[in-house]
């Protein structure tokens, strides 16, 4: 059964917080996609997240360009961004299977990128600007 | 005549070292994702124990995969560099042809299915016959594909129609044989015409690999390193729909 949860920010910091309020849901194994347009706040969610977790958030960047960070933490955390992928085959060469069926928590940013390959079990994490551009709602279905 | 075989494509790292088609060593570990550290130190070991050197090796064998990309690859790179150097041939050998060989019996349908995750397998299947000498051969009924465990249940159950018992292997079992059993039993008269196999043959090992390479080579089927690619095998279908939900 969906279970579906919003928030609402207005900072920065109160999408950092939302996603350590998200982390608590989350067990080993899972597997989140954030949906979101640029600096809707998506990296802001993983700090979040990765802060439960007992990962500094200043040591989670995004991975724009590695495609992939790996956060050592209570659970592990792995940190996607599928943008500059050219094709979803190019996941096979990161090991892409790897590590989002391994004990680790995976969260992938522009999983739009990612099609068939994406599990089948995931959390969704939707990031809408509001109506005023500096406020955020935050949708998260599990 | 030896050979060095080497299966890596699944969660099993398997070595093994085959003398004039027999078994003289085999070392499994099945413990996920620690090939990339774990698979040369099997190899370092099994020559040790066997008394023998990379240079004593007449022929290398590598399981070629469906199965994980990163697997296939430290599996097959690892082997090639050794057949270069030692400029000897390599052969090879789908994972599924060893999966098939380990459980072959006359008469029968084998199907071997290595979890391609996602409900997905990479599956084959495979008739055994009786060949003069008292042996079976198994000839592939088609290629190697990756479907859904859905179809594959529609593909058993058609050739169970057919008066066909079918024999599954593979590691796919792990993750599907429920799945699979509660589909089956959906058919009529299907269910009690299948078996699941054993773990010997549910897990890929390295054995079978260097056995079907023996065969191959006795058959004058040789190849060199340059000749061997990887096997890898994605789903036919288009994407899914995945942002339905959005």
């Amino acid at each position: 059964m969906t279970d579906i949860k919003t928030y609402v920010s207005h900072s920065t910091e109160e999408t950092i917080d939302i996603g350590y309020q998200i982390a608590s849901y989350l067990k080993k194994g899972d597997c989140v996609l954030l949906y979101g347009d640029l600096g809707a706040g998506k990296t802001a969610i993983t700090k979040g997240i990765a802060s439960y977790f007992g990962f500094n958030k200043d040591n989670v960047i995004s991975p724009t360009f590695t495609i992939v960070n790996q956060y050592p933490a209570n659970v592990n955390i792995y940190h996607f961004d599928l943008y500059r992928l050219d094709s979803e085959d190019m996941l096979d060469d990161i090991g892409f299977d790897e590590y989002i069926y391994s004990d680790a928590i995976s969260i992938i940013e522009w999983p739009e990128c990612g099609g068939s390959r994406l599990p089948l079990n995931h959390i969704d994490v939707q990031i809408k600007y509001g109506e005023d551009m500096s406020s955020r709602e935050i949708t998260v279905k599990f | 005549m030896k050979i060095l075989a080497v299966e890596s494509t699944s969660v099993p790292a398997s070595v093994a070292v085959i003398v004039d088609g027999r078994v003289l060593g085999e070392f499994t570990l099945n413990i996920a994702n620690t090939h990339s550290e774990k698979l040369i130190p099997l190899i370092d070991n099994l020559m040790a124990a066997t008394s023998l050197s990379l240079r004593d090796i007449d022929v290398f064998a590598v399981s070629i995969g469906p199965g994980s990309f990163t697997g296939i690859r430290i599996g097959m790179s690892a082997v090639k560099m050794m057949a270069v150097t030692c400029d000897k041939p390599l052969i090879g050998v789908s994972v599924l042809d060893s999966l098939a060989y380990g459980v072959g019996s006359f008469g029968d349908i084998v199907v071997p299915i290595i979890n391609a995750r996602n409900e997905t397998v990479y599956t084959s299947f495979y008739e055994a016959c009786l060949v003069d000498n008292g042996k079976s051969r198994l000839n592939e009924l088609s290629s190697a594909e990756a479907i859904k465990v859905d179809s594959l249940c529609d593909k058993i159950a058609e050739h169970v129609k057919n008066g066909k018992r079918i024999n599954v292997c593979g590691d796919g079992i792990y993750a599907y044989a429920e799945k699979i059993q509660k589909r089956l039993m959906e058919y009529e008269g299907v269910w009690g015409n299948v078996s699941f196999s054993s773990e010997r043959n549910i897990m890929p090992n390295a054995v079978n690999i260097g056995l079907i390479a023996f065969d191959r080579y006795m058959q004058g089927n040789v190849t060199y390193p340059q000749d061997v690619e990887p096997l890898y095998v994605r789903e036919a279908q288009a994407t899914q729909k995945l942002m339905n939900n959005n």
